[in-house]
């Protein structure tokens, strides 16, 4: 026990690389975070000054608020539809057998492969066949079309690694299906899941081309974005992002903090 | 007391496809009794202890615990427990969760729980343990782990599918001890799967020996080394010399076999006759070298040569070639070894070697 606890204080080769990528990593969204804060209308290096006006200007625009709230309202749907059909597809894949089984596999990754302008002409005109208005729901509906193709292909790498004998070896101990699922299962690929959940938040989130098709009147951010990037860069964007990241970042915490399930002790 | 805890298999099939996995079985299995299914690997031991356990359900026969039928019980309420082929600990608990985990369910108090994981600990000596997770343990200490979180449940049948299997071989034979032990111990019965001879014949009340999901033989290990009732039970328990012949003469007391040219009397059977094909099998310890042929005590002699020599500790093995296509394998304790009179103790030695009738075990082919 020793050993290990003094091998945590040496900073080996590999601690250091560590340290490099991280800062790599995080370089350009600490800059899009400072110059948020910056007094110039342009990106100029060094910093001058700091100043809250931007952040005053995009909280008082109600065109931005509103997007953003339908941002995050479609992303949750999308993340919470995704990953239940996603799932539960991927169950099916890989633990039970069917006729056409392999032929359904590769269909249902297709959407991931066709490129997302044909994807938005086709629903457009599908929903338009169907009579149905656009909406945010049609945004929801087709955002977890392309969705779900990810969260199969990740679930599946999770669920047929997974070992089936440790399920069974709970109903063996006196589990019943629920139980077995809500102690043992889900607390397995419950890190998966939380990975998935955030994949498909993040693609909804910033998907642009087919939401542009499919949204009607209402907005989402990268809409709202591109609208003001025709009028030219303001640090207005940068704004945004740091929001968009604060977002995000608070939504992994939370999602991190509820979908943790203690085990029974 | 003796019909308590008694299981029976009542003329069990199961198919997987066009695969046979368990054919006609049948077997009783009685209170305390450590049952081992013992076969080649794809012989459908797994999926009878499936079978058992409730994870398969046969296509037709029954499984009846103490006279009723459970084999339209779900597992989780079957009063049995299993030991997986490779031990499924739960990844993300402890072991004490792990070994908790059928108490936890059944609602027990927590404190009654905590004495009796305590006890368990103390069982398979893990006590200290409690905190640790899976990945940071041993295979034999995962295997202890699997063991006693299915024993903490008291199962009235245990079922352990091959559980040393991917144990060195030293922890191995120290784990089938420690698992023979505590099945005396309990007073449990304990219905145990494992592909290695040797592994069944040291820990088994009773072997079942299967191929191609039939049963071959039943026995105590006793009995099926020294009288196994067919070539397959001849080859896979023990070592044995098998030697392809055909019957040449039938006297009195006795058959002539005809292996290649070289002339084996055997016991006389009732069911062969003349020119019918057969296979003889005889132990390596049963062949003895000698210096002279002073008496005709031995009905076989014969005249080999010493190709290769083994040597295991306390016995050794003499490879010596009879003919052409004749080979014996010859077993001897060391100390029969230091008889430094026999004649033949190098390798191109010649030796002769003897045995008698009743030590050939003769099956029609
Ligand atoms: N779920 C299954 N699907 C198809 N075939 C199976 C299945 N389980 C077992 N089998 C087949 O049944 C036979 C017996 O398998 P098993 O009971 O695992 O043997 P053992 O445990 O003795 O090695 C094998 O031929 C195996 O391929
Ligand atoms: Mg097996």
């Amino acid at each position: 026990m020793n050993k290990i606890v003094n091998r945590r204080f040496k900073i080996s080769f590999l601690d250091i690389i560590n340290i490099f990528v991280i800062i790599f990593l995080m370089l350009p969204i600490m800059v899009i975070i400072l110059y948020s804060f910056s007094s110039t209308s342009t990106t100029v290096f060094p910093l001058e000054g700091f100043t809250m006006k931007w952040y005053k200007e995009v909280l008082e625009n109600r065109l931005f608020i509103s997007a953003l709230k339908n941002s995050v309202y479609v992303g949750i749907l999308v993340s919470l539809i995704s990953i239940i059909i996603g799932t539960l597809a991927s169950f099916a894949l890989t633990r039970y057998r069917f006729k056409f089984k392999n032929i359904i596999s590769t269909t249902v990754l297709f959407p991931m492969t066709i490129p997302a302008i044909i994807l938005g002409i086709s629903l457009l005109s599908f929903f338009s066949y169907l009579e149905i208005p656009l909406s945010l729901l049609t945004v929801i509906i087709s955002h977890a079309l392309f969705c779900i193709p990810f969260v199969i292909l990740i679930m599946n790498s999770q669920l047929i690694g997974f070992d089936v004998s440790v399920e069974e070896a709970a109903m063996d101990l006196g589990a019943n299906a629920i139980q077995a699922f809500r102690y043992v299962i889900f607390p397995i690929i419950r890190p998966s899941l939380v990975g998935v959940m955030m994949i498909t938040f993040a693609l909804s989130f910033d998907e642009f081309l087919i939401t542009f098709f499919v949204i009607g009147r209402q907005n989402t951010l990268p809409i709202i974005i591109w609208g003001m990037l025709r009028r030219g860069v303001s640090p207005t964007i940068n704004v945004i992002s740091t929001l968009v990241l604060v977002i995000s970042m608070t939504l992994i915490l939370i999602v991190n903090r509820y979908a943790k399930i203690k085990t029974f002790m | 007391m003796s019909s308590e805890n008694e299981l029976l298999i009542e003329n069990t099939y199961k198919n997987f496809g066009n695969v046979s996995a368990v054919k006609n079985f049948n077997l009783k299995v009685e209170d305390n009794e450590f049952v081992t299914l013992l076969g080649p690997s794809g012989c459908g031991k797994t999926t009878l202890l499936r079978i058992i356990a409730g994870f398969e359900i046969p296509d037709s026969g029954d499984v009846l615990l103490n006279g009723k039928s459970i084999v339209n019980i779900p597992p989780y309420k079957r009063p049995l427990n299993m030991v997986f082929q490779r031990y499924a600990l739960f990844p993300h608990m402890t072991v004490y969760e792990n070994i908790a985990f059928s108490q936890f369910l059944k609602k027990k108090p927590k404190e009654e729980i905590k004495n009796k994981v305590k006890k368990m600990l103390e069982l398979v000596q893990l006590e200290g343990f409690e905190k640790r997770k899976p990945d940071q343990l041993s295979g034999g200490q995962c295997q202890r782990v699997a063991l006693v979180r299915a024993l903490i449940n008291e199962p009235k049948v245990l079922l352990l599918d091959e559980p040393l299997g991917a144990l060195d071989l030293k922890i191995r034979k120290d784990m089938q001890i420690e698992i023979k032990n505590i099945q005396e111990r309990l007073k449990m019965t304990f219905i145990y799967v494992t592909h290695d001879q040797e592994e069944a014949m040291v820990m088994s009340d009773r072997i079942v020996l299967m191929r191609n999901g039939e049963i071959i033989q039943i026995g105590k290990p006793k009995e099926i080394y020294n009288y196994p009732n067919s070539i397959f039970s001849a080859k896979f328990i023990g070592e044995n010399n098998i030697l392809d012949g055909e019957v040449l003469e039938i006297k009195n007391d006795h058959l002539v076999i005809d292996i290649n040219g070289l002339n084996i009397l055997t016991n006389k059977t009732s069911n062969v006759k003349i020119r019918d094909k057969v296979f003889l099998a005889i132990r390596p310890e049963k062949i003895k070298r000698i210096y002279t042929i002073e008496n005709k005590s031995f009905d076989n002699h014969i005249v080999g040569k010493i190709e290769k020599i083994v040597f295991f500790g306390s016995t050794i093995k003499y490879y010596v070639s009879i003919s052409e296509e004749i080979f014996l394998v010859i077993e001897e304790k060391v100390a029969e070894e230091n008889n430094k009179h026999v004649k033949g103790n190098n390798i191109g030695d010649e030796v002769n070697l003897r045995f008698s009738k009743e030590d050939v075990d003769i099956f029609l082919k």
